[in-house]
Formats: structure tokens, C-alpha cells, sequence
């Protein structure tokens, strides 16, 4: 689904109305009908961020579908060699082992914060 | 379907009929309980499953307020007039109710869905070609899409429930009325007087 359509789809299911979402979102309501018709790509990261509180969506999976990625980790990743030689390894990998090491990452994480 | 040719009181009936459909059918998949002021865009977005959309026909010429996109399933209000809406919500959402009145009343929804299933010289007019509203446009379309959103906004019903608890006595009053119930001071003088019902104002 296209990222308009799909906070369109969002908006209607929680019954907000055009201008209702784009108050929340601190953004004109015919620049909203605009990009969830399409009209308009998809907007900044600070909006878009503002709209996935709104809608209450995972904030990385609306910039996913607006091809977009989270400034900070942009950052890290262009100022850490490491990194990208981290992601081109887990894009060799199947997606299920990434999916592991993740868990792996947030149990280490989680032990440390119990400790 | 459309019918070819509608005689005017045959399409009044059909008004009648389509836009009393339309509120229970929202009533009943929006969990709507029937009260002034009709919630238009949640009958446009969520019952009908349009498009809302502003944007600025000004391409389109002089007076534009509004169009319907059947094929894109989508509403388009002029952004040019939103100082115009924002003064007077009545105008706004009696154009979009407009809009509504042409999809309902002028459009084979079954065409835009099934295009293949439907032959453009049959006995049912299908039309899914854009339409242009102006602002005091007099054809019959218009017309017609004219009674479907009065009737929609403005549903005997409800009406006179309304007024049961609100006596036009002013017309500061009849304007605060019209205000109540999200329409323009001129589309309330002009559906009371088609339910004949009194006012002198």
C-alpha cells in the first residue's frame, strides 16, 4: 500500500476527520488530502513522525513505507564504518536470522537494564 | 444504475429514496445515531469510501466549488474558496453533499468497479466522466445533485425534531438554527420552504 493511502486507511479507522489529523499533526489539512491522495509525496521526518504518534503506528515502519530513514541512525550509520558492513552482512543473511540477532541484541539489552 | 432521462418527479422520488438509503446505510455501518448535523465527511470517507481532496481548480474556470472524480473515487474541493468554507461551513459541506449527490444519483458505481461487465449504449447511462460544479450552475444534473444534498443535510425528520426544541422567532435565530445544523442561511430558507414548513424569514 502507498504511504497516503495507508494513513488514510489509519485516519478512517480511527475515525478522525482530514482537519482532526492534521491539528494533531501541526499540518495543513489540504497538504494531508494532498499526500494521502497521492497528489503530494510523502512528507518530511519530523511530520511523519508526528503523524505515526497520531495514528499511534510504529514511527520506523511509516518512515519504511515513505522510503525514508530515521535522521539518527542515518547519521550513525554514515559516521560508522562498521555499520554498513553490519547491514550488507544481515542483507546476505535471510531475513529470519537478522530477525535473531535482533532478539538476541534486545535480551543482552533487556538483561543488562534487570542488572 | 442511472436511468436515461429522469422526468423531474420521478426524480425527486429517486432523491427521495437514495438519500434516505444512504443515511441508514451509514447509520448502520458507522454505528451512527441519526442527529443534526449529518455527518457528511464520515458518510463521504467511511460509509461511501471517497476520497477527500483540496486542491485548486481554478483550471477548470470561474465559480468552481467542487468535482467529482468517480473513476478516482475521489471529492475535490477548490482550495480557492477555503476562506468561503471557513466563513461559512454550511457552503462547504453542502458542496461536498453536492458531490455526494452526483455519485449517487449520476454515476454506475457498478461501472467504475466492473468496467468490462457494462456496455455505454445500454439502457442504463453510465457516466464516469469528471464533474465541474460551479456556483449557480442550472442544469438538470445539478439540479438534481441541488435536492440530493439538501435532502441529505436536511432530512424531514430530523428537521422537525429540531425545530421541536428551537422556535424560529428571529432572524438571528434562524441563522443560529442554520449554524446548529452545519447549512447555509439560504439552503435552510430553501428547504423549509419545500417542506412547507412556516417562517418569515
Amino acid at each position: 500500500m502507498e504511504f497516503g493511502a495507508y494513513i488514510r486507511e489509519r485516519r478512517k479507522a480511527l475515525k478522525y476527520s482530514l482537519r482532526e489529523l492534521a491539528e494533531a499533526a501541526e499540518i495543513d489539512f489540504t497538504y494531508l488530502s494532498k499526500v494521502e491522495t497521492g497528489r503530494f509525496p510523502p512528507p518530511s521526518e519530523d511530520v511523519i513522525q508526528r503523524l505515526a504518534k497520531a495514528l499511534d503506528i510504529d514511527v520506523d515502519e511509516l518512515l519504511a513505507m515513505a522510503k525514508k530513514v530515521d535522521t539518527s541512525i542515518h547519521e550513525f550509520i554514515v559516521s560508522n564504518p562498521a555499520a554498513p558492513k553490519l547491514l550488507r552482512a544481515l542483507k546476505e543473511e535471510r531475513l529470519s536470522e537478522a530477525e535473531q540477532i535482533l532478539d538476541k541484541i534486545r535480551r543482552k539489552k533487556g538483561g543488562t537494564e534487570e542488572s | 444504475m442511472v436511468l436515461k432521462n429522469l422526468d423531474v418527479p420521478f426524480a425527486n422520488i429517486e432523491v427521495a429514496r437514495r438519500t434516505s438509503e444512504l443515511l441508514r446505510l451509514h447509520a448502520q455501518k458507522d454505528k451512527w445515531r441519526p442527529s443534526l448535523p449529518v455527518p457528511i465527511e464520515a458518510i463521504i470517507e467511511r460509509t461511501l469510501d471517497l476520497s477527500l481532496l483540496y486542491d485548486d481548480l481554478s483550471a477548470h474556470g470561474a465559480n468552481v466549488l467542487g468535482a467529482l472524480y468517480p473513476t478516482e473515487r475521489s471529492i475535490c474541493l477548490n482550495e480557492k474558496y477555503l476562506s468561503s468554507f471557513e466563513d461559512c461551513p454550511g457552503l462547504e459541506r453542502f458542496t461536498q453533499a453536492h458531490e455526494v449527490g452526483h455519485w449517487q444519483m449520476h454515476v454506475g458505481v457498478a461501472s467504475i468497479d466492473h468496467p468490462s461487465l457494462f456496455d455505454i449504449d445500454s439502457e442504463f447511462d453510465i457516466d464516469s466522466e469528471a464533474f465541474i460544479c460551479r456556483d449557480g450552475d442550472r442544469d438538470a444534473k445539478e439540479h438534481t445533485a441541488n435536492r440530493f444534498a439538501a435532502r441529505l443535510l436536511m432530512p424531514e425528520d430530523l428537521v422537525i425534531s429540531e425545530l421541536n426544541n428551537y422556535s424560529l422567532t428571529s432572524r438571528e435565530r434562524f441563522r443560529d438554527f442554520a449554524s446548529r445544523i452545519g447549512v447555509s442561511f439560504a439552503a435552510l430558507h430553501i428547504r423549509l420552504d419545500e417542506l412547507h414548513i412556516p417562517h418569515q424569514w
